[in-house]
């Protein structure tokens, strides 16, 4: 009876409402960058808009959620938070209501939210009840017991799968295009992130547990695999930019799932400035051809050449970061994906001819984006702190075949396209392609399908 | 396929046994032919030219074509199975008509639309459901898209009498995409053929074959289409759209009316003499040009008369820059190319091949994104809060690898070089075909004694950040281009002595002291950039300079007029700020109007129109009957600039009609397919026309006044009638109410206007 008024009291008590450590100050820092940027862009862009006003409103009660959502303490509140950002973006993805594709997507995203939010309230009650405690902090420290918490962020898992458009809940996010393309951006880069930012709230929860961990992991590469696949296949600009996001965001699973949470943090913040960008620049895609890879091939001067700039990056990433290259443990991965990028770099940079000239500036240009890197990741790590620093301290089976499979996935892509083409054979591959195609198409409800039903005017 | 019932053998024996005997296949390809007749090409977004959505129609009264375009193309409900057709066919059109978006390709593209379609339709269960006998079917089409064609029809019963219609509906219920595979059949240029086949019957039979899958009871088509025949009710467009033609026009004619007494004020030697584009957007700053000194003014299809064609030499590009009713005869480089500026162009490309091939591929957009992600927010925050800041560092990075648009480089001794005869090779223009060029361009508008210091060329060309639609902004005469290369090259033909020689045998006079330059006018911010020799003299040098200030003002004049400030002189500065705010901001979705309120086209001398307030909404040709003689350069005018213009104004008068049918929707919502085209949000058909922010000032209220062009022209009633009777598809044109025409005699000073009513050349006094 006391405790049950202990809990009723909790509630109503405020100085557990907020809680404004690194994470939440980042977190704010980019949505308010972020909604900044797009409130601003929206003003011109949006103008002549016959719900104009609508779409303010909308926006700044989203940013609000948002901020929230990242400094809110108390469960129930993080709990509202996170219903009212998911509430009004689905209503500024169904900015018109009269077009009815855009309406769909709306409705179609709000259901898997709605989803999610009950696995969210679900986790909420347990951990609640278990604990008896409504801060998050206090919940996190108190972290112990296995089944109940297990439950609970297997719960959280849910949520943030859906929030972050992780497979098999990505159907929303590639249906979410009818949406004024500000709103994409700040779904893109902020509202997607949800997902990542609480399994990072709620991190301590998921440390010591390696079985979810490795789960998220695989789920995250997976996810990366199949959202870059479809991104190349891809035939319009915002879809191909969605999908990149759904690879995006699966990478960002994959860090967390190896115990890297700064890398995560850093992930959430940089993607997100970087997407919001590409949708609101998406207008100048024209201009921009995609690079066809079939035809490339290194001399081994190159090849070796490039290969001592992959080095010079990851020495200078090591240096920075204070980091031992090639450890043998979950920070390996990421320096394998810089490794990867690097090496494509070089070899993209000196692949028409080269001499000294190049060679050195290109060997500062590697080296350089390795120190950037690691200064960045440097600084996140040791302000923040809680980055679990490696708990995956013997890599296992599943961390390595994750990691291999991000190299051999770029290998293959970059040189082993006719190989690749004449083991699976040409029927093979068009069925394989069919497949993929369909696989990536929006809800069938979601594509305007006659002219006529594309309406731009609320009231005809 | 719950919808559709499977297919029953007698269906699938009849598809595959009828064999087209030889009399059959020639019919179904006139029917082939036919149908897609009702289908006007639009072109890709990155050429945008502006064309009369309905061409397909102009054989009939403007009247009936809207009621029937209104049943083809307005229907808002269309039969059910049809969505899920238009869906598959929008999926596969994406993936076949892609020109470099996704770098995973659609597989056996060479094979052709229909073939390459066939050959992947077998896996695609969303067309067959796993039904064995659709999954048959598909297996054994034939490849001859044609018999395909036949075939599916009969399978699907359409008696012989509707089989024109059917197909026609097939077309029409997916009007966008079916107006692309027009463009790559009949109006895409030599230089850059598409790689990939897709004739028009290779769409229909894919189309066909998936409308039998999806809806085997597809022959309710023909019923749905004849039941919209018959509740036609659409609205009255043609009342509105006259009503709004009279606002403008009547009262226009009637100023000119008591401009034809009025006598050329010649006003001694003006200091320079301009020669703009017919544009609508020129006559705003025409007229103000010729406020702020004594310049005198021309109107010229912008490509001024010159079909060439500019060639990228490091892309390899070649792109025509004269209409598109014309062929390209030459193709000059784009761009002097000293070995630096290649090299460094090459270097410029070899880098964003390197940001696209870690963006493109596998694992590596996973770093790119953390490495990019600081400076993209930067750049994201520089162009929000400091839009001309940010497009001046663009520029500066940018300006070695890319500039806007067609460029001649001045400075190269190769163009610059007296010597033609060798030269003419250089500048791939014979030197018989610059004499024609330069002696009919001056003779068209009258320009027949030269005394003027300076003579510009202005080619135009818009100045806009991120912005799909800009070639939509950019000079119509070009084919949507920037048109200063062709402002370069004529004027560096007129320079020539040779050329300025041999135009003296045909009575043209050019002083010894004219200066030809070219200049670029950009119709966002109204700035004029002029480009010239370094070697010129230094009194010459001192002309320009003050020139440049004169244009300064004019240019603030005009952006005050438009900005609809009535203290121009006090807040002239505040209105070019603001348009070049508008001109670099990547947010903006009005940059500028282009050529909205279009209205009417005037083929005279300038003195005809000046002090008339033409509210830029008037493409003014420069022409002097008393130098032509024969009527050919009015029928070059005719057969040329009218009907561009016309395009043009066909193209606005649909898109603000009905934006959804004939435009391309809100830029709000759009999205890029292919590089080619707009698509609204997750998919739809591919969206062709303008967008409706080039047509509306807000969701609810239009800008532009629908109205169709009406031409007025200055010339001897004779003269206009026999060009008329030797050119029928305009005439055409006009007895069908799609273009109005007026002459105005200068004989016997009286207004007529060419009647509708019967085939002959019939006019009506005003």
């Amino acid at each position: 009876m006391s405790q049950e008024l202990g809990g009723v009291m909790n509630i109503t008590q405020t100085q557990h409402l907020f809680n404004v450590d690194f994470l939440a100050m980042c977190m704010m820092g980019l949505i308010f960058f972020l909604g900044l940027n797009i409130v601003v862009f929206s003003i011109s862009y949006m103008r002549g808009d016959s719900s104009y006003r609508y779409y303010f409103y909308r926006l700044f009660f989203l940013i609000i959620s948002l901020a929230i959502m990242v400094s809110a303490d108390h469960l129930f509140l993080f709990f509202l938070a996170c219903a009212s950002s998911n509430f009004f973006l689905s209503r500024l993805m169904a900015h018109k209501k009269v077009w009815e594709a855009a309406s769909f997507s709306g409705f179609f995203a709000l259901k898997n939210f709605f989803f999610g939010l009950f696995f969210l309230g679900a986790a909420f009650s347990i951990l609640y009840l278990h604990n008896g405690e409504l801060s998050i902090q206090k919940i996190c420290e108190l972290a112990s017991d296995y089944p109940v918490s297990r439950t609970a962020s297997i719960f959280l898992l849910i949520y943030a799968m859906i929030q972050s458009a992780i497979l098999p809940f990505h159907k929303w996010l590639l249906s979410s295009l009818n949406s004024p393309t500000p709103v994409s951006a700040m779904m893109h880069a902020g509202v997607v992130n949800g997902g990542g930012f609480i399994l990072l709230r709620f991190g301590p929860l998921f440390a010591g547990d390696l079985i979810i961990l490795q789960f998220i992991f695989v789920v995250g590469v997976l996810t990366s695999l199949a959202g870059t696949i479809w991104k190349l296949m891809q035939h319009d600009i915002k879809r191909s930019l969605a999908a990149s996001t759904i690879a995006q965001m699966g990478f960002m699973f994959a860090q967390f799932g190896l115990g890297l949470y700064s890398v995560t943090l850093a992930h959430i913040i940089l993607h997100g400035l970087y997407k919001a960008f590409l949708f609101l620049n998406s207008g100048s895609s024209l201009n921009q051809k995609a690079y066809d890879h079939s035809n490339e091939s290194l001399s081994v001067r190159t090849m070796i050449a490039s290969a001592t700039c992959t080095a010079l990056t990851l020495i200078t990433f090591c240096i920075t970061k204070k980091q031992t290259p090639f450890p043998a443990d979950a920070h390996l991965i990421p320096q394998v994906v810089l490794g990867v990028t690097s090496f494509q770099l070089a070899s993209g940079l000196l692949s028409k001819g080269w001499k000294t000239k190049e060679l050195l500036l290109t060997f500062l240009i590697c080296s350089l984006i390795g120190g950037y890197y690691g200064s960045i990741l440097f600084v996140i790590e040791n302000v923040y702190g809680i980055g679990v620093t490696s708990i995956v301290e013997v890599f296992n089976p599943v961390y390595l075949l994750g990691g291999t499979l991000l190299i051999i996935s770029w290998v293959v892509f970059m040189y082993g396209q006719s190989i690749a083409r004449s083991v699976l054979g040409d029927k093979r591959l068009d069925q394989v392609y069919v497949s993929l195609l369909n696989a990536s198409q929006p809800h069938s409800q979601s594509i305007t399908t006659s002219k006529k039903q594309y309406k731009y005017q609320e009231v005809t | 396929m719950s919808t559709s019932t499977a297919l029953d053998d007698s269906h699938l024996e009849l598809a595959l046994t009828v064999a087209a005997p030889d009399h059959e296949k020639v019919n179904i390809h006139d029917i082939i032919e036919k149908a897609w007749s009702t289908i006007a090409p639009s072109w890709p977004i990155k050429e945008f030219v502006a064309s009369n959505p309905l061409q397909g129609f102009v054989d009939m009264p403007i009247e009936e074509a809207l009621k029937l375009s209104s049943a083809l193309f307005q229907q808002e409900n269309i039969p059910e199975p049809i969505h899920s057709i238009n869906r598959e066919t929008i999926k596969w059109c994406q993936a076949f008509f892609d020109e470099g978006q996704a770098a995973i390709s659609m597989p056996n593209r060479e094979l052709g639309l229909y073939n390459c379609w066939r050959r992947l339709a077998v896996w695609d269960d969303k067309l067959h459901g796993g039904d064995k006998n659709k999954i048959q079917l598909l297996k054994n089409l034939t490849d001859n898209s044609e018999d395909v064609i036949s075939q599916i029809l009969s399978m699907l019963k359409i008696p012989e009498e509707n089989q024109e219609l059917f197909l026609i509906l097939a077309l029409t219920t997916l009007p966008g995409w079916a107006a692309h595979v027009k463009y790559r059949n009949e109006c895409q240029h030599d230089y850059h053929a598409f790689k990939y086949k897709a004739t028009l019957s290779d769409y229909l039979a894919a189309r066909v074959v998936m409308t039998a899958l999806l809806w085997p009871d597809a022959l309710d088509l023909i019923h749905w289409h004849q039941t919209c025949l018959k509740d036609n009710h659409n609205a009255d467009y043609m009342h509105l759209v006259s009503r709004s033609e009279d606002d403008y026009t009547k009262p226009l004619i009637n100023q000119l009316r008591t401009h034809i007494n009025a006598v050329n004020k010649k006003i001694g030697v003006p200091d320079a003499q301009f020669v703009f584009c017919i544009d609508v957007r020129s006559e705003p700053l025409r007229e103000a040009i010729e406020s702020v000194g004594n310049y005198e003014t021309f109107g010229y299809a912008g490509f001024f008369g010159l079909p060439v064609a500019f060639e990228d030499r490091v892309t390899q590009e070649v792109l025509p820059s004269c209409p598109v009713i014309l062929k390209s005869k030459h193709v000059l480089p784009l761009e002097n190319t000293s070995k630096k500026r290649y090299s460094k162009k090459k270097q410029a490309k070899q880098i964003k091949n390197v940001f696209q091939g870690l963006k493109y591929n596998f694992t590596t957009p996973l770093a790119l994104a953390e490495l990019l992600g600081l400076p993209a927010g930067l750049w994201m925050t520089l162009q929000n809060f400091f839009p001309r800041y940010s497009s001046k560092i663009k520029q500066k990075i940018m300006q070695p690898a890319h500039k806007k648009g067609c460029c001649v480089n001045h400075d190269s001794e190769a163009i610059g070089n007296p010597n033609i005869e060798t030269e003419s090779k250089e500048i791939a223009i014979p030197f018989n075909d610059q004499l024609l060029y330069a002696e009919t361009l001056l003779k068209t508008m009258g320009m027949i004694h030269i005394t003027s210091p300076l003579v510009i060329f202005c080619g135009h060309g818009c100045k806009t950040e991120n912005n799909a639609f800009s070639s939509a902004l950019e000079c119509g005469a070009c084919g949507g281009r920037n048109g200063t290369g062709n402002a370069k090259v004529v004027s560096e033909i007129l320079n020539r002595d040779k050329i300025q020689e041999y135009l003296k045998t045909k009575g043209i006079t050019i002083s010894g002291e004219t200066l030809f330059i070219a200049g670029e006018h950009n119709t966002t911010t109204n700035e004029i950039q002029l480009h010239y020799h370094q070697k010129i003299n230094q009194e010459k040098l001192q002309e320009i300079e003050l020139l440049k200030s004169q244009l300064d003002v004019s240019r603030d004049l005009c952006n005050a007029k438009f900005n609809g400030l009535i203290e121009p002189k006090k807040n002239s500065f505040n209105a070019t700020k603001k348009a070049q705010v508008r001109s670099s901001d990547w947010s903006q979705t009005r940059p500028e109007w282009g050529l909205a309120n279009n209205a009417a086209m005037v083929v005279g001398p300038r003195y005809l129109t000046k002090d008339i307030d033409l509210q830029g909404r008037s493409f003014l040709q420069s022409y002097d009957w008393q130098h032509d003689s024969d009527g050919s350069l009015l029928a070059s005018i005719i057969g040329g600039p009218v009907v561009v213009a016309h395009w043009i104004n066909s193209q606005y008068l649909f898109s603000s009609l009905d934006n959804v049918a004939f435009g391309s929707g809100s830029k709000v919502t759009k999205n890029i397919t292919g590089k080619i085209g707009i698509i609204q949000g997750n998919g739809s058909d591919l969206m062709h026309g303008l967008p409706l922010q080039s047509v509306n000032q807000c969701d609810k209220t239009p800008y532009h006044t629908p109205c169709r062009l009406t031409t007025i022209v200055y010339s001897p009633l004779k003269k206009v009638d026999s060009v008329l009777s030797e050119n029928p598809s305009v005439k055409k044109l006009i007895k069908n109410g799609w273009l109005r025409l007026f002459c105005i005699d200068p004989l016997d000073q009286i207004i007529y206007q060419l009647s509708r009513k019967n085939s002959e050349n019939e006019w009506i006094q005003h």
